[in-house]
């Protein structure tokens, strides 16, 4: 019988034998744990899908505890875990799988929606607060749709502020006060040809809050 | 400046930034697909440019590159979930009668127990056979049985829809026995057969 023709429930028991296996330190076949994921992804099997969160739940829960974020944000590790199967599910599609050629591949890609999970809840909470206040932050529960929004109504806002913006001391202030959250020392220490001192930035950036305060168009866009 | 002009600003920076930040960045995933080598050319030219550009970006990507690179360790209770079930010897209160199972040779059975699940072996009526039945809270019929000698191939059958199976046609000597689980493999280490 080829891998072709064994049911998702034979599969997974393989699947299984081979990483209890490659956790014993042999050598392992890779083919019966790669045919669930072609299945599950290629096929949209849902059988196989939970063969295969199953199989991977205790190593991406590893996964999770490896990265730095996680102690930060200070959520169950359940939590990060269904985000990074949904990331995984949600952005590999039959089209892509063929750009995965082994085991391995795949594993490193599902590495990787751990850590994206992670770093867009970093970046969300960053941009509420200072960085300072992060840790202590309330969750944002981003999702995918939200931050597609957000980047657009960012460039969106830029544009309208640009349009406010007198000379390239201004944009510069702005843009690394308001898109870097750099404070006005680091911004005076990175470009210290364009501004005279800390206090140079710390007046252009009050000019620009007063200008912006004034404008109808980012209030409204703000909703202030 | 007026009073209120103070508290106002303050709140119109607040919300700036959290319109603004890192908006003109690649998101997490993209940056890492970037680093995966998974992207299209023209997004890949893309990222690469403004990830020379962008210190944040610069910094993320070195902390993805360490993270993706550094081995995986699993913890001990998460071990446990994947790795075997190791059953051991119940002995029984002397004072308890057991009447060995059904179809054994004699009063030879043995009795085994991991968590909830209860597995007596015994002598079959045949020599080299191996006769069991195992008691769970989960259902085990069609589960795979193996008996896996120092050397050779591993015998194979299953349990059957009451919990039983018979293991045939096997060369004395001294065997493990695994019996396939829902998340697991039980695991009897040492069967004397014949």
């Amino acid at each position: 019988m080829t891998i072709g023709q064994l049911s998702v429930a034979e599969l997974a028991r393989r699947c299984r034998e081979e990483t209890l296996r490659f956790l014993g330190g042999l050598e392992r076949n890779d083919a019966f744990c790669f045919e669930i994921f072609r299945r599950a992804v290629v096929g949209r099997d849902d059988a196989a899908w939970e063969a295969i969160v199953n199989q991977y739940r205790g190593i991406v829960l590893a996964y999770v505890s490896q990265h730095s974020a996680a102690a930060v944000l200070r959520e169950p590790d359940e939590y990060w875990l269904n985000r990074a199967f949904q990331r995984f599910w949600s952005a590999v599609g039959p089209d892509r799988f063929a750009s995965f050629p082994d085991l391995p591949a795949l594993l490193k890609y599902l590495k990787l929606c751990v850590h994206s999970v992670l770093l867009d809840e970093v970046r969300a909470r960053r941009a509420s607060l200072s960085l300072d206040e992060m840790p202590e932050a309330m969750p944002s529960r981003l999702n995918a749709e939200s931050a597609v929004l957000g980047r657009l109504s960012g460039e969106q806002l830029w544009a309208t502020i640009k349009r406010e913006l007198q000379d390239e001391a201004e944009r510069k202030v702005a843009f690394l006060s308001f898109a870097r959250d750099l404070k006005p020392a680091e911004i005076a220490a990175r470009h210290s040809a364009l501004f005279s001192s800390v206090a140079d930035v710390y007046r252009i950036k009050r000019n620009i809050l007063e200008r912006l305060r004034r404008n109808p168009d980012v209030r409204a866009f703000l909703g202030t | 400046m007026r009073s209120g002009d103070g508290a106002d600003e303050s709140e119109l920076e607040t919300e700036l930034r959290r319109s603004l930040y890192r908006f003109d960045c690649p998101d997490a995933h993209t940056l890492g697909e970037y680093e995966l080598d998974v992207l299209d050319t023209a997004d890949r030219t893309r990222i690469a440019a403004h990830v020379l550009e962008c210190d944040e970006c610069h910094a993320e990507l070195t902390t993805l590159r360490d993270y993706l690179a550094a081995p995986t360790t699993l913890s001990e209770p998460v071990l446990e979930r994947v790795r075997r079930i190791v059953a051991s010897l119940f002995v029984p209160n002397p004072a308890l009668a057991y009447g060995g199972l059904r179809g054994g040779s004699g009063t030879s059975s043995r009795i085994y127990q991991a968590a909830d699940i209860t597995i007596s072996i015994a002598p079959g009526q045949t020599p080299g056979s191996v006769i069991g039945l195992v008691v769970a809270n989960e259902p085990v019929d069609g589960h795979e049985v193996r008996l896996l000698p120092r050397q050779g191939a591993p015998v194979r059958t299953s349990v059957d829809e009451l919990g039983n199976f018979v293991v045939e046609g096997l060369a004395s000597g001294l065997y493990a026995l695994e019996i396939e689980l829902a998340d697991g493999v039980l695991v009897i280490e040492e069967l004397q057969v014949g």
